[in-house]
């Protein structure tokens, strides 16, 4: 009777396409779980695929905490892999790298987390495919079934002690004027439910499922709301916004947060709510508002567009923010965007990831910004 | 070496998946198929078993068949290994029956879950004439069907979205013009211009640029609402003692052409509706003078 063989070693020598496929053999074998971090940097499209980005990952790569426990892969095409044991510290701090350097829907495609033994199949198909060994997956992907309740109810339970950290978006808040100044204001973070869904729930779709993709990203504001008092933030607090639906905000999770965080460092937390959001539930955006307010944080809206704010103002909701979503219709429709500043409403224009969007801001007053166009201003 | 054979991608839902070695397989691809296999059985609710050939068979859902497929052919393109979807007439053993809200509420005929409101509509001098119908999930009906396994939320707002679907790809009644519930995110589906979606009040935030309706405000809404600023071709409001309390510039504003008063009990409902400039009603006093006209002959 044979024993199981050896787990592979949580460290070694860089390697290549081959030694990959054997660390997944080795998974399958012996059952070990690891952590692939897959990124395809051969994927990034043309003009934004600048080589000190990827000086930037090697960097993040090679931090002590991550060197220790990790062992990297060298792909054709200049791609990467980097197999760690959980907990799947390395995503984050990936995210953070490629953050202002890729678009949010481009990121999917350039940075995959896949478990082993679990998904090897699926590390294997896509190793084969960049060594084009196999037929190239058709460029449009067929419609992934929806979500299904059952399936999202099974996973429930699971997610009430998730780390949310792989799953939440950060990126940092910039003001920028005109004049030159630039600073970092503030850190955004926003809950990614399709990147918990890639990892609990993969090849189900989140499009035709509102609903059920509500439940989820409520399961991931959850645990961003107990994740934000740790110690270190404590100690030295830097500017917050969440993003977060009516429901997180009236959700006990939150006020467990609220009873943790003293007096002087609530002010630090901007608490945003999606207008769709307010629109879907006027009474309760009311209740969580008067809370907030009345406790100290800040208060900020967010909007797809110029139209809205003119049927819901961000004052007569008692906002005292407008995150203001960038795209190229704005310039043709911004609504009374350019009339908030006058009225004490600070703006965030979010992102704002093309030049365009920061001179367009300047022109109406607004120097907050959130985005890939902000790198440049911030390197001077 | 065997060719991988693979299933015409428009063809019959999978049903089984078989995977056939052959002698010059290596023990590794061996190893993986297996793994990705065991891993469709267990994580994804399928079957797999062994034929003395040395076959493999995975029974399982379509989604979870298809997944597995894509990922072996990946990896046993080229080699010494046969793919072969079965496409099996009957239904996979054991038949399980449908536990989710989804394959409950498709049990049930689509039109007892839905709700059927005839519009009625005063044309210019008054004269009042059938206008429409607006049909939409009946919430009663969905809840009873789910029972306490599926109650609260989100799962009765998600099989309202459901059944509006279903309602939405299915035959539609004759009446126009049809104002007909949906999320949003169902837009993309609707075909022709006999149908006017009815949406909730998040679209707001991003109107569409085709023609909508939208419902589900409340006093909420309109107590924080720019009522000139208030897009669509059509507004749903529940006839309520707080919707009177609101000016005669208010309604103005809205441009009461567009309202449908929904729920009116009595003919001093409709009175105080056509007074602001409402023109369309449904509700108990609508069905009855809708019923007069039909006895006397009207369209």
């Amino acid at each position: 009777m044979s024993l199981a063989p050896d787990p592979p070693p949580l460290t070694g020598p860089d390697g290549g396409a081959g030694e990959l496929a054997g660390l997944v053999r080795r998974c399958i074998a012996s059952g070990a779980v690891r952590d692939i971090l897959w990124l395809r940097l051969s994927r990034l499209p043309k003009g934004l695929d600048r080589p000190h980005h990827r000086r930037l990952l090697r960097e993040a790569l090679a931090l002590p905490q991550h060197a220790r426990r990790a062992r990297v892969f060298h792909l054709p095409d200049g791609d990467m892999a980097v197999a760690t044991a959980p907990p799947d510290s390395l995503r984050p701090a990936v995210l953070r790298v490629l953050d202002g350097a890729v678009e949010d829907a481009a990121l999917g495609q350039i940075l995959r987390s896949l478990r082993l033994p679990e998904e090897s199949g699926a590390l294997l198909a896509g190793l084969e495919e960049s060594l084009g060994l196999a037929p190239a997956m058709p460029s449009e992907a067929p419609e992934p079934p929806p979500l299904e309740a059952e399936a999202l109810a099974a996973i429930l339970p699971s997610l009430s002690r998730a780390d949310p950290a792989p799953y939440l978006r950060r990126q940092p808040i910039c003001r920028l004027t005109p004049e030159g100044d630039s600073a970092i204001a503030a850190e955004a973070i926003a809950p990614m439910p399709g990147a918990l869904r890639d990892r609990l729930l993969p090849g189900r779709g989140l499009e035709a499922v509102p609903i059920l993709a509500a439940r989820l990203s409520l399961a991931l504001e959850t645990r961003m709301l107990a994740s934000v008092a740790r110690p270190e933030w404590l100690a030295r607090p830097v500017p917050l916004h969440l993003s977060l639906s009516v429901a997180a905000l009236t959700s006990d999770a939150f006020l467990a947060l609220d009873g943790r965080l003293p007096g002087a460092v609530r002010p630090m937390l901007t608490l945003a709510v999606p207008m769709a959001e307010v629109l879907s539930d006027p009474t309760g955006f009311a209740l969580g508002r008067d809370l907030a307010t009345s406790r100290g944080y800040g208060l900020a809206i967010e909007a797809p567009g110029g139209p809205v704010l003119a049927l819901l103002p961000p004052a007569r909701l008692g906002a005292g923010m407008l995150r203001l979503a960038w795209d190229e219709i704005l310039p043709s429709d911004p609504g009374p965007v350019a009339t908030l500043a006058g009225e004490g409403i600070t703006v965030v224009l979010t992102g704002a990831d093309r030049a365009a969007a920061i001179a367009w801001g300047w022109e109406n007053g607004i120097t907050h910004f959130q985005g890939r166009a902000t790198d440049r201003h911030l390197r001077r | 070496m065997h060719p991988v054979t693979l299933p015409a991608q428009h063809g019959p839902a999978l049903a089984a998946l078989l995977f056939r070695p052959g002698p010059h397989l290596p023990p590794e691809a061996h190893r993986v198929a297996h793994a990705l296999l065991q891993d469709a059985a267990r994580n994804r609710g399928g079957r797999v078993s062994s034929a003395a050939d040395g076959t493999w068979r995975l029974e399982a859902t379509p989604p979870a068949l298809e997944h597995a497929r894509r990922a072996l052919a990946a990896v046993l393109n080229g080699r010494d290994a046969v793919l072969v979807t079965e496409a099996v007439a009957a239904p996979p053993v054991p038949e399980r029956p449908g536990t989710g809200p989804e394959a409950i509420l498709a049990a049930k005929p689509l039109h007892s879950l839905l709700e059927r409101r005839p519009i009625l509509g005063f044309g210019s001098g008054g004269i009042p004439r059938p206008a429409g119908l607006r049909l939409l999930p009946s919430a009663p009906a969905i809840a009873a069907a789910l029972g306490t396994a599926w109650e609260g939320s989100p799962w009765q707002a998600h099989g309202w979205e459901v059944v509006a679907r279903r309602a939405l790809a299915s035959p539609h009644p004759a009446e126009t013009p049809l104002h007909l519930d949906l999320p949003p995110e169902a837009l993309p589906l609707v075909k022709g211009a006999a149908l006017l979606p009815v949406l909730p009040p998040r679209i707001l935030a991003r109107p569409p640029i085709r023609p909508f309706a939208v419902a589900g405000l409340t006093a909420a809404h309109l107590a924080i609402l720019d009522p000139a600023h208030l897009p669509g071709t059509a507004i749903h409001l529940n006839h309520d003692p707080a919707l009177e309390a609101l000016p005669p510039a208010f309604w103005r504003a809205l441009k009461p052409a567009r309202v449908v008063l929904e729920g009116v009990a009595d003919a001093a409902g409709l009175e105080w509706g056509l007074s602001r400039g409402i023109a369309r009603f449904t509700g108990p006093q609508a069905d009855r003078l809708l019923d007069v006209l039909r006895r006397n002959g009207g369209t």
